[in-house]
């Protein structure tokens, strides 16, 4: 709606982030180029993601209403590949688990905040009209950083040697999840026809009930 | 995680103060369609403004000032509108049905008296009229509903305004001054059918074509005046086909008129009298013309009236063919009123009553049929004239009239001892249904107001059509192209006549602040949680450990 409408969610979006740097004591570490490290990694993941979609997946030719659930799924396996970054963010990084988990996260989360959501902001929060739509994405983003740590920290557990065999299951669950909630939320929109602020409960929820059990782990 | 709870209850907050869900879009652009603005002689008429920026009100807010009113068809009335001037509002919006026949008729009536009140001043404030969609009922609406909270307490209000008011800005995106355009061309079209003998005198039929109201773009002039083109072509028709075998061709010459222009102080029948009578070297218009007969608004009521500007003197072609008229009206429709009106020729009023008087005013007699008995009647310049205010029925039945009465003027079928109920036009050459019907909706398919005429491809598609119909049934038919002398035009007319308008959401500014405010708090929260994580976590997971239990 004006310029401060877009600082309002700038701040709402990048805050959060900022505060977690400060408070999980990575600045003591220098572990800023660490996680700028992180974030080229995810760039290069996208870039090869986006690049193996278009190649061997079909445009989807159906009607507007109907939804391709299988294409859908298929493509939604191919956020593995985010998975493996992640994992060679942390393997690349000596040091203790925590540190490794916040490193990689860190740098995902925000590569991810600045590629994806800067410019809708700046484009669309400066406008002279008014929508809600960027206070959710602001939202968005900080559900999303909560969702990146959580997952870091599930395949951080995933790869460890040393994991108890009944820990195993729900690790690798939890770490289908994490992949798959982009599709599933995207299902629940068809399904459900949510509307945007439900839709951003349901994220909200699922993330948290993820990083719980992350945690409780 | 706690974080995530802490969304979750600012997001159910934030959701329950915002009560109900939007459907409408935040901005939204329509195309909305401004007044009528021309300079007719000396005088100025219309709304001189075209560009809105301003913030949408209802009707029934007491402050006006620098806001754009919204009105529906139902609040145009003389009254707010006079308000809104006085309050110096910036704009007013008029929301305009799809379907006009499901306004209420009283609702319509008052419109039309408004409508034509406005337009006799000039005024400085932007009128435009649009129409009617979801986003912008949903917009009044709200508009509506805004201005029916303002009675409420001033704490309510302050709470409002922070936190739910949606207020709606309306733009007019063209910054371009307003250019006044003289170069319009007006089209009068003329086509015979000859008589039997050489200097046979001439009847002249004729009718304006073109239509006028509150914005022209949406002015569609079913009844004033389709009603009276389709009649004439009707009558080109039917007299064709007398005309086309020489033992039935009459002893007169049928002269047709199509002008444009008429809305407008008959501007194109001033023209093309001029043309017949200056500058051509031989026309009918010359010699011996019986009488002129002008049709206008013909298409409803139970009325019929004979418009003259000075009494018909007694055996005078033009006498005995009223003579005819009512005769034929009294044996075949008695309900029908029939009247004569004679209002004589004020050559100092500004506008000109009827097209008769154009005629009068060069010494050639002529009347006009109309079933209106005022001049002024605000039927004859509304954007309420559409297919919903004619009667099909009854404009075939004026239709008959005048045919039958022409016939039996011109075959002298009274003296020749014929009885007054004898149907000439009849079987196949009676007025066709289908024939009216399709002329009508072909003829308010389009705007015709004067200024789009020489435009729009549409609009000068429709007058080729009109030229085209004349050459299928009529001989000579010459199309006039008037345009003025730059230097001294008889009318100007003004562009940005329809125009692109954005309605943009808009939240007022203290809305801003109350929305950092809570982000403040909310980023408040955060930092607390992150900072103690540990010790929220161990306390989390000792209540679980405890509920286990």
């Amino acid at each position: 709606m004006t310029l401060f409408h877009f600082g309002n969610c700038f701040a709402l979006a990048y805050f959060p982030y900022f505060i977690t740097y400060k408070c999980s004591g990575l600045s003591e570490y220098n572990a800023f180029w660490r996680c700028v490290q992180a974030g080229a990694m995810y760039l290069f993941v996208q870039l090869c993601k986006m690049l193996f979609l278009a190649t061997f997946f079909p445009t989807w030719e159906g009607g507007v209403g109907a939804y391709d659930f299988v294409g859908e799924f298929m493509k939604a396996t191919v956020d593995l590949a985010d998975l493996l970054g992640l994992h060679l963010v942390m393997s690349r990084n000596a040091g203790k688990g925590e540190y490794k988990i916040m490193v990689a996260a860190m740098g995902w989360a925000t590569a991810e905040l600045v590629m994806s959501r800067c410019l809708p902001l700046w484009v669309g929060a400066r406008g002279i009209e008014f929508d809600w739509k960027y206070i959710q994405m602001s939202f968005d983003s900080n559900i999303s950083l909560v969702h990146y740590i959580a997952t870091a920290s599930v395949v951080w557990m995933f790869t460890r040697y040393d994991l108890p065999k009944s820990f195993r299951l729900p690790v690798t669950v939890l770490l289908a999840l994490c992949v798959y909630k982009a599709f599933l939320m995207e299902l629940f929109v068809h399904v459900f026809l949510l509307g945007s602020w439900t839709v951003l409960l349901v994220k909200a929820v699922l993330t948290g009930a993820i990083s719980l059990n992350a945690v409780h782990s | 995680m706690l974080q995530s709870t802490a969304a979750i209850a600012l997001l159910l907050c934030v959701q329950s103060l915002h009560g109900s869900a939007l459907p409408a879009v935040s901005s939204y652009e329509f195309t909305a369609y401004r007044m009528q603005q021309y300079n007719l002689g000396q005088h100025k008429y219309g709304c001189r403004g075209a560009i809105v920026v301003a913030e949408a009100r209802s009707a029934e807010e007491p402050s006006l000032t620098r806001r754009c009113v919204i009105m529906k068809v139902e609040d145009f009335t003389t009254e707010k509108y006079s308000e809104a001037q006085r309050q110096n509002a910036a704009a007013i919006l008029i929301l305009l049905p799809q379907n006009i026949s499901s306004i209420p008729h009283n609702a319509v009536e008052s419109f039309m008296v408004s409508e034509s009140e406005t337009l006799l001043k000039e005024t400085l404030m932007p009128v435009y009229v649009a129409p009617e969609d979801e986003q912008l009922l949903c917009m009044y609406e709200e508009v509506k509903q805004a201005a029916a909270t303002r009675t409420s307490s001033i704490f309510v209000r302050v709470l409002r305004s922070m936190v739910t008011a949606t207020a709606f800005q309306i733009l007019v995106i063209n910054n371009a001054p307003i250019k006044a355009t003289t170069d319009n061309a007006i089209i009068t079209l003329e086509g015979v059918l000859l008589g039997a003998v050489e200097d046979a005198p001439t009847i002249v039929i004729a009718a304006h074509y073109d239509s006028y109201g509150l914005a022209p773009w949406l002015s569609y002039g079913a009844d004033s005046n389709a009603g009276g083109v389709t009649i004439l072509i009707e009558l080109a028709r039917l007299f064709q086909k007398l005309y086309s075998s020489p033992r039935t061709r009459p002893q007169f010459n049928l002269m047709f008129s199509l002008t444009g222009g008429g809305k407008y102080n008959f501007l194109g029948t001033k023209r093309w009298i001029e043309e017949n009578l200056d500058h051509a070297e031989s026309s009918l218009l010359h010699d011996n013309v019986a009488f002129v007969l002008c049709l206008d608004t013909l298409a409803n009521g139970d009325e019929l009236y004979m418009h003259v500007s000075r009494p018909p003197k007694p055996d005078t072609p033009m006498q005995s063919f009223i003579q005819q008229l009512e005769e034929v009206v009294s044996s075949r429709f008695p309900w029908v009123k029939v009247g004569l009106v004679h209002k004589k020729i004020n050559l100092v009023e500004s506008t000109v009553a009827w097209e008769h008087e154009r005629y009068s005013l060069r010494r050639i007699l002529g009347f006009t049929l109309s079933h209106l008995e005022d001049p002024k009647s605000e039927l004859r310049g509304s954007m309420l004239d559409t297919m919903s205010k004619v009667d099909f029925r009854k404009l075939k039945r004026n239709g008959i009239i005048i045919a039958e009465a022409l016939a039996r003027y011109m075959y002298n079928l009274s003296d020749k001892g014929s009885p007054k109920d004898v149907q000439v036009f009849k079987g196949q050459l009676d007025i066709q249904d289908s024939r009216i019907s399709s002329l009508m909706s072909f003829l308010t398919s389009v705007p015709r107001a004067t200024q789009l005429l020489d435009k729009e491809p549409s609009h000068i598609l429709l007058v080729n059509s009109l030229e085209h119909e004349f050459k299928r049934y009529l001989q000579q038919v010459h199309r006039h192209t008037f345009r003025q002398d730059k230097r001294d035009p008889d009318i100007t007319f003004f562009d940005q006549m329809s125009q692109p308008i954005v309605m943009y959401r808009v939240k007022p500014a203290a809305f801003d602040l109350f929305l950092g405010g809570c982000i403040a708090a909310y980023l408040g929260i955060v930092y607390y949680a992150i900072q103690n994580f540990g010790f929220l976590y161990t306390k989390l997971k000792a209540a679980v450990k405890t509920k286990h239990h």
